[in-house]
């Protein structure tokens, strides 16, 4: 129990700073605080990155992400890792301090989640790709619809022609589309060997009896997700009508779809 | 003598209504021409950029012309009910005049706090107002002094540091929008200067290729001719007549034309956005009177600026030079005290003319003196004669009128001047009558 809180708390803090970092430098043209910047979310990456390996050389990969505490840090972890890569690329320096932010949560958040675990059913080898094809989608789904947001934030202020300081730190449109536009191309395809993983494990499962698998709670979620996204993948390389606003709160929205069905693994019988 | 100036600017009549008052380049003398007739005997320069409309009149007789003398001529000249912009308008007398007109000059009443631009505007029509002949003693005077105010603000203080006019606005812009140039098109409708200013700060971002029209083709070669040898940017002229039609595979579009309707409107526009698949269009109207139609910026992916959304958006960035604002205002305070003086210093040009005219008179009255007494001369002898006796008086006083002109900025010329009355009987009825003889 000590160490996760540790992990967590060490994680948040250091993505936090990161995350207040990058605001100070992108708002208040605070110059030097590059350094602190990289080197909290450096930290935080390793401290994150350093726990997970170490449950996964203790116990195992099937047995480490079957806890959704690892799950949660893992995913804060790939979270960060984007972070730094916006912070690294020219043309998405000041994406890195949305993304840092959204990792901190995830780490905090984790906490909540320390003792909860997947059923015993789900120790299966299919599970580790099912658990981590979702954990990567869900961080490219997540990156995606905060680059979405920050899309939806510069696009108002250029058309409210409001000053443009504020938003004169991050990404342009063209740079934040792009970045959303490969995230869902990257997590989709993931998104939906998950899901296929997922139906031939429970496929196969005969502790589940005559339950109807398919109304399970995070089933459905899942599915209603891969529907919108791939309905919005679609419409972004086939109907040009749909770039840019549209898309970006399309990607927005469906972010917060993701983080439902994160948190719906509970009420999922077939997961617990 | 009365100064006073009549006008609007961007902060106090929008952009619809500053277009209807609006001179072009052409009308301007004529309109100067027109002033004068009505009220004969006063000074005018009149100042008519993008953001403001200035009449500076200036007369010997206080009340003349009245504000609404004025307000009433510019009503007939554009054919407008003065109720109409009568209430959008600013005047400023003597004093206040003279300071606003230092505050315009050194762009602290610009729209962009510390641009360059409105001096060599104020420049242009001060010089276009002296060759109209419509420019004397007051007005030269205050638009001298005025341009030496701007020039030591401009150099003295941070206020035209930094990144801030219209075009590097649109350049902020463009680089908010686009995050690469090296496969963006820009696209310039006009040629004229405020466009090419622009254009010049967006080409620093070395675009793939830029395209220039405008209704005669051969001022559109010339400006894409220059701006390829400058930047070394691959350039091409566009026919007018086909500019909308490649909106559709331009990225960024200013438009700076000299146009009185819009040239780009909605239904026009309206096929555009799904042949360019959406892709984000940036627009920049800098245009009085606005050459593209507010609907077209409807549509999600078409950012449209126009002059006045410029300052909108540059308003925040330009706190920093605010700061220098103190520093500018005690030079111009300081410029105004230096003006006052200058008015109230003696009139150097007309002592002078004075002490001129008495040493001729002295001369005039010796040879009146001498030549009948010269009965043998011929008529080149005393030519001669009056020819050195007038080289005589010109160099004795020369030192003293070097002496005058070298001292005309500071208080010592009073004394000089007092002193050179005094020995060469001069009175100041002399000095301010041209036409004045000693008894």
């Amino acid at each position: 129990m000590d160490r996760p809180l540790w992990i967590s708390l060490g994680g948040a803090l250091g993505f936090a700073l990161a995350a207040l970092a990058a605001y100070l430098r992108v708002w208040h043209r605070s110059v030097g605080v590059g350094l602190w910047l990289r080197w909290a979310a450096v930290v935080a990456v390793l401290l994150n990155g350093a726990y997970v390996g170490y449950v996964l050389h203790m116990h195992g990969v099937t047995e480490t992400f079957r806890h959704d505490y690892e799950s949660a840090v893992l995913l804060a972890t790939l979270l960060g890792l984007m972070g730094i890569g916006a912070y690294a690329s020219a043309a998405l320096r000041g994406l890195d301090g949305f993304l840092f932010l959204a990792a901190a949560l995830l780490d905090f958040g984790a906490l909540m989640v320390i003792d909860q675990s997947m059923t015993v059913a789900t120790y299966r080898p299919w599970y580790v790709s099912h658990g981590l094809a979702f954990a990567v989608s869900a961080a490219c789904f997540i990156g995606s619809g905060i680059a979405g947001m920050v899309y939806l934030l510069v696009h108002r202020v250029l058309r409210g022609k409001h000053d443009l300081s504020l938003v004169g730190g991050v990404p342009s449109l063209e740079a934040l589309e792009r970045f959303g536009r490969q995230l869902l191309a990257i997590g989709f395809p993931l998104f939906t060997y998950g899901i296929l993983t997922g139906i031939c494990g429970v496929a196969h499962r005969s502790d589940i009896g005559q339950q109807a698998w398919y109304l399970d709670a995070a089933v459905v979620l899942s599915l209603l997700v891969w529907v919108v996204y791939g309905l919005g993948l679609s419409a972004i390389l086939f109907m040009p009508r749909l770039r840019g606003r549209k898309a970006a709160t399309l990607a927005s929205c469906a972010m917060f779809l993701v983080v439902a069905v994160l948190a719906t693994r509970d009420l999922s019988f077939i997961h617990r | 003598m009365r100064t006073l100036v009549i006008g609007c600017n961007h902060r106090s009549a929008r952009v619809a209504l500053r277009e209807r008052l609006a001179f072009d380049e052409a009308s301007v003398p004529r309109a100067l021409r027109s002033l004068v007739e009505s009220f004969p005997g006063t000074e005018a320069v009149l100042l008519s950029t993008c953001n403001r409309l200035e009449l500076y009149l200036a007369h010997a007789d206080q009340g003349i012309p009245r504000i609404g003398q004025v307000i009433d001529f510019l009503a007939g000249w554009h054919d407008l009910d003065a109720a109409e912009f009568a209430p959008a308008l600013y005047s400023h007398e003597d004093v206040e005049a003279a300071r606003h007109l230092f505050r315009v000059v050194s762009s602290l009443d610009s729209m962009v706090l510390g641009e360059s631009q409105i001096l060599g505007q104020a420049k242009a029509a001060y010089e276009t107002a002296k060759q109209t002949g419509t420019v004397s003693r007051g007005l030269d005077a205050l638009f001298r002094q005025a341009f030496s105010v701007a020039k030591e603000i401009h150099t003295h203080t941070g206020i035209a540091t930094g990144r801030v006019s219209v075009g590097s606005t649109a350049v902020d812009l463009a680089r908010q929008i686009f995050s690469r140039f090296e496969d963006k098109i820009v696209l310039m409708v006009g040629a004229g200067k405020m466009g090419e200013m622009t254009l010049r700060h967006l080409l620093t971002t070395h675009p793939k290729e830029l395209w220039v029209t405008n209704r005669t083709d051969p001022r559109a070669a010339d400006l894409a001719a220059r701006l390829s040898q400058r930047y070394g940017v691959h350039t091409r002229v566009i026919p007018f007549a086909e500019w909308i039609d490649r909106l559709a595979e331009a990225d960024i579009v200013i438009s700076s034309t000299g146009s009185r309707e819009p040239i780009l409107k909605a239904k026009d526009f309206a096929p555009i956005p799904a042949r360019r698949r959406y892709r984000s269009l940036l627009l920049i109207d800098i245009a009085v009177p606005r050459d593209i139609d507010v609907a077209v910026a409807e549509q999600d992916c078409v950012f449209l600026y126009n002059i006045d959304d410029l300052q909108t958006v540059t308003e925040k960035t330009l706190a920093r030079r605010r700061g220098a604002l103190d520093q500018c205002h005690e030079i111009i305070e300081a410029g105004l005290l230096a003006f006052a003086e200058r008015l109230a210093s003696p009139d150097l040009g007309s002592l002078i003319e004075a002490l001129s005219r008495r040493f001729q008179e002295i001369s005039d009255a010796e040879l009146a003196r001498i030549i009948p007494k010269l009965e043998n001369a011929s008529d080149r002898d005393r030519e001669l004669i009056r020819q050195m006796l007038h080289r005589v008086a010109q160099k004795i006083l020369n030192h003293p009128l070097q002496l005058l002109n070298d001292t005309a900025a500071n208080g010592a010329a009073r004394v000089y001047a007092d002193t050179l009355r005094a020995m060469f009987d001069v009175s100041s009825q002399d000095a301010d009558d041209p036409a004045g003889r000693k008894p």
